[in-house]
């Protein structure tokens, strides 16, 4: 399981990167982390919406209604330029993170 | 059966009823919800176990909705959208709209309200001033903090006996052996010397005598001169301005002459600004202590207490080390004396238990005085006179009072007027009031209220103060209304009125349900009611006590005017004698006596009604030597007893006839026998060791006032002026024939011109002194009558307020009272029960607290009326019958109406 503020602080790349593939509702989105992360990613499912409403006020996403086939309305969330660039330099952000937590925990080299 | 629509919408429908939630969200949530259950029953779920599970995925609305909350926080304060905002300017607007509009609308009620509220107000405000006037006296010296008087607790056998006064020789001595004293001043008035300039000639009573650091040590601002040498010869004078204008007018009076009694010519050094009234040295004219020399008095003496002693101290001195400093001097120079005297002081010595008694009772215990108590604290005699304190907390309780019972009226009238407001509470609620804001509201309201009460108290303070200062003996100006002090005591006093009155309506109407209230059910019931009954019992129970009070006041002074003084004081003139007019005193006697009009003549050493010199050292045969007896002394003229028409007990009075009668004979009040365990007719012919005469009482008068009526007669032993251990006389006594008074008194200008031709006449009657016993009495009297009229109005007008919302209320009932034949009477007699029955439990309150509060109050009077017990009744009856009056006012406007205009109301 992952801390409550890490996976706060993971919502909004991970949303981000989920609609750079392509427009997606908010169900869907849940789906998709839950299925790739095997579980370890569980988010209250309400609470995504909030983030979402967030987003769009933020011009990070745009939304639209849309009938879909079953005949049931739902939301569509597309990723703005705005989004784009926010998601890349959230992208290089973790990138150094990663980067910087993979290193010093690895054991020292020994001196020559 | 479970319906999956009906739960969704449940499910929905609860979600509506949170604040967070938007419809769009609402949306969201439930295209989620339903993608959840689809794949749930794809799994095999149930349609019910997919539901519950759905919605247990999605979250409680709670934590949902404080999701919402964060992602929308955009406010500084964190505070949620939907939740009201703390502070709405635009809502002071409407509050102040709606309190001035019910100003505006209910205008007899606002009176009531406000204009009791003020008045009330303006009580208190006139007895804060009072106080504050009172407590302010000597603190205007910028050192007054280290400054003391010096006084003394004399003793013997019955008692501590209390003198502020010192001997000369004491403050140098002071000033020279304790170094903690910084400075020391004597401080001595000088009667009442002729002062002459040019042809202005006067009679001057306001000349002190004192030791030339006086000025230094006290904060009297000076005009002209130089205060710090302005007394360092002995023929200096320092005037106030007042008396400067009066002897030199514009002229600049500084190194210009003033002739005192004829014979001492002084220069004027300095002008100071006149002293302060609230001041208690007041002096008009100041000379250096050496002058008194001149007078005949020894500056270095010891042995006679008449003259103040003021010392400074340095700061952080120890009071407990400085007085037994002085008291261990004092007590070396009373055994210096004794040292004089060797045989004796070697005796005293040897023996433990004289020398032990010598230190108990002959060396006085000396005490310091802060200058700032003297005015409310400083007394003569055995036991300390609080009466100057009391009556300063007895007023203050009386102002707390008054302005209680307004509090109460605007409290009762405003939870009463709450009803009407109950709809104004509900929607506003409604529209989404929080209770703090309906709370601050009604605090708002009602600070206005009584800001406006405020207002106009202090307009009205303004306007009554002309009648305050004449009634209280004040010299309060408009000018110290605009006082730090006042004007802070006037908005504490606001203030908090404003706050006390509004809880009660702000607590319990903020609290009213909005459903309740729109429904037209809500109101603050039984506990209102008994809160208003509880009050009005308070209110009337204040009053009649202030009633009873001024009662028994009023009977206390009619008691000591009506008391017999032991002498007729009807038709009795003093005149003071001064310098030379002394020596004519014999001239003048015979001149006035030849008179017809004039019935008698005798002379005294003091002011005839108030003989203040008292002494411990009088002895008689078989007296026991271990008991020390202070005894009044006073020297007087032949006739003494005839002029006054004091009664005679036993023996006869002075008389020419008996040679020895000028250096021998005694005349003493019936006080002495008793004190010398014997009857009146058995003194007589008894020796008598007093005042350096050793002589033989002849005569026992009747016990007669000779000092303030307020006082127990003490001992009192007379001796005649004429011996030689006698004072010389300083009053002519006069008795004029009844019936042509201004042709007596136009004799008396006469005779006194032909024998002092160059000398002011003055006299005095004996009824004037009199009269004076009782101004502060009188004052007493007159502001206690004020109050109460004061409470019983503010009370009544509350009660008229009160009765008329009850009248107002009960409308519906009247009409149908009425309608099935009830009279006017009945109804007022309906509405008029429920008053009398509190006002009577006001009475069962009022009586105990009156009775142990006036008992306290008589106690300061030596001569004391009773507590006559039909008072209690009759201040009840009174108080029950004024608010019935008030009351049976509205029940019958009420119970006239017309029963048809009452049924269709509302």
């Amino acid at each position: 399981m992952m801390s409550r503020t890490l996976m706060a602080a993971s919502t909004r790349p991970i949303i981000l990167a989920i609609l750079s593939r392509g427009e997606d509702y908010g169900y869907n989105i849940i789906q998709k982390v839950k299925a790739f992360s095997n579980g370890t990613i569980d988010w209250t499912e309400g609470m995504i919406y909030p983030v979402l409403q967030r987003m769009e006020v933020d011009s990070l996403i745009i939304s639209t209604w849309t009938m879909s086939a079953d005949r049931r309305p739902r939301r569509y969330f597309r990723i703005t330029d705005r989004g784009r660039a926010e998601l890349s330099s959230e992208l290089s952000g973790w990138r150094n993170v990663w980067k910087a937590l993979t290193h010093f925990a690895e054991p020292e080299p020994a001196a020559k | 059966m479970f319906d999956l629509e009906k739960s969704i919408h449940v499910w929905k429908k609860k979600l509506r009823t949170h604040e967070a939630f938007e419809d769009g969200m609402i949306a969201d949530f439930e295209a989620h919800l339903r993608d959840t259950i689809d794949a749930l029953k794809k799994e095999g779920f149930a349609d019910e176990d997919a539901f519950r599970e759905a919605a247990a995925r999605m979250g409680a609305a709670e934590s949902l909705a404080s999701e919402c909350g964060k992602v929308r926080e955009y406010a500084l304060d964190l505070r949620s959208p939907w939740r009201p905002a703390r502070f709405m300017p635009a809502l002071l607007g409407n509050y102040l709209k709606v309190a001035l509009r019910k100003v505006r609308r209910q205008k007899g009620y606002s009176f009531i309200n406000i204009g009791g509220l003020a008045l009330g107000m303006a009580c208190a405000m006139l007895i804060l001033l009072w106080v504050l006037d009172e407590l302010s006296y000597d603190r205007f010296h910028a050192d007054a903090k280290s400054l003391f008087r010096i006084e003394q607790d004399q003793k013997g056998g019955s008692g501590k006996f209390h003198i502020d006064v010192t001997p000369f020789g004491m403050g140098p001595a002071l000033k020279a052996e304790i170094p903690e004293i910084r400075e020391a001043t004597r401080y001595v008035r000088i009667g009442t010397p002729l002062v002459r300039q040019g042809e202005k000639i006067f009679f001057e009573n306001g000349f002190a005598a004192v030791d030339p650091a006086f000025l230094r040590m006290f904060t009297f601002p000076t005009l002209q001169g130089d205060a710090s040498t302005a007394l360092a010869g002995p023929a200096s004078v320092v005037l106030t301005e007042d008396v400067a204008n009066k002897y030199f007018g514009a002229d600049n009076p500084i190194g210009r002459t003033l002739i005192l009694n004829d014979r001492y010519p002084v220069t004027v050094t300095a002008v100071l600004k006149n002293i302060p009234a609230n001041s208690s040295l007041t002096f008009k004219a100041l000379v250096s202590v050496e002058f008194m020399k001149k007078l005949g008095a020894n500056l270095d003496d010891w042995q006679n207490n008449g003259i103040f002693t003021f010392v400074r101290l340095h700061e952080k001195s120890s009071l407990p080390a400085v007085k037994a400093k002085i008291n261990r001097l004092v007590l070396d120079r009373h055994l210096a004396g004794l040292r004089g005297d060797e045989d004796n002081w070697k005796k005293i010595q040897a023996d433990p238990q004289r020398l032990e008694q010598y230190h108990r009772y002959v060396a006085p215990d000396c005490l310091l005085m802060p200058i700032v108590d003297i005015h409310l604290f400083g007394f003569i005699g055995f036991n300390p006179s609080l009466q100057r304190i009391r009556t300063l907390s007895a007023f203050a309780a009386i102002g707390l009072f008054i302005l209680l019972i307004a509090c109460i009226n605007f409290m009762n009238l405003a939870t009463a007027r709450s009803a009407g407001r109950a709809r104004e509470i509900g929607l506003r609620k409604v529209v989404g009031a929080r209770r703090r804001g309906i709370a601050g509201q009604f605090y708002g309201e009602s600070v206005l209220a009584v800001g406006l009460a405020g207002l106009s108290a202090v307009a009205l303070v303004g306007l009554l103060l002309p009648l305050f200062d004449s009634v209280a003996g004040k010299t309060v100006t408009i000018a110290s209304l605009f006082g730090a002090k006042f004007l802070f005591g006037a908005l504490a006093v606001t203030v908090l009125t404003g706050i006390v009155s509004g809880s009660y309506p702000a607590l319990v109407l903020s609290a009213f349900q909005p459903i309740e209230v729109l429904k037209g059910r809500a109101s603050d019931g039984a506990r209102g009611d008994f809160l208003r009954k509880i009050l009005v019992v308070i209110q009337f129970g204040l009053s009649i006590l202030l009633l009873i009070g001024m009662a028994v006041a009023a009977r206390q002074l009619e008691f000591m005017r009506a008391k017999k003084i032991g002498y007729d004081k009807d038709q009795l003139i003093y005149l003071p004698l001064r310098g030379e007019t002394r020596k004519n005193y014999a001239a003048l006697k015979e001149r006035l006596l030849s008179d017809p009009k004039i019935q008698g003549v005798t002379g005294t050493a003091q002011q005839p009604t108030e003989i203040g010199s008292n002494s411990w050292e009088a002895t008689w045969d078989r007296k026991d030597p271990d008991r020390r007896f202070l005894i009044s002394c006073e020297f007087v003229d032949y006739d003494y007893p005839e002029t006054m028409k004091i009664e005679m007990v036993a023996g006869r009075t002075f008389s020419r006839e008996h040679a020895t009668d000028a250096t021998t004979a005694f005349l003493v009040n019936e006080s002495v026998p008793k004190l010398m365990g014997l009857d009146a007719v058995s003194a007589v012919g008894r020796r008598f060791h007093f005042m350096d005469i050793d002589g033989i009482i002849v005569g026992v008068m009747k016990d007669f006032h000779y000092l303030s009526v307020h006082e127990a007669i003490d001992p009192l032993a007379v001796a005649l002026s004429a011996g030689p251990q006698g004072w010389p006389v300083n009053y002519a006594v006069v008795r004029l024939k009844a019936g042509d008074i201004p042709g007596a008194l136009a004799a008396v200008k006469s005779g006194w011109l032909a024998v002092n031709a160059q000398y002011p006449f003055d006299f005095r009657f004996f009824d004037q002194d009199f009269d004076q016993m009782f101004r502060a009495d009188e004052r007493t009297g007159i502001i206690l009558k004020a109050s109460a009229v004061l409470a019983i109005v503010i009370a009544c007008l509350g009660l008229f307020g009160l009765a008329s919302f009850m009248a107002e209320q009960k409308t519906r009932e009247i009409g149908v009272r009425k309608v099935l034949g009830a009279s006017a009477p009945g109804l007022v007699v309906l509405l008029s029960k429920e008053f009398a029955k509190w006002v009577l439990v006001a009475n069962a309150l009022a009586w105990p607290a009156a009775y142990f509060i006036m008992r306290g109050w008589l106690q300061q009077f030596a001569y004391r009326t009773n507590i006559a017990w039909w008072l209690f009744p009759a201040a009840g009856a009174g108080a029950l019958l004024i608010a019935m009056m008030t009351v049976s006012f509205q029940a019958l406007r009420a119970a006239q109406t017309d029963p048809v205009k009452a049924l269709k109301y509302e």
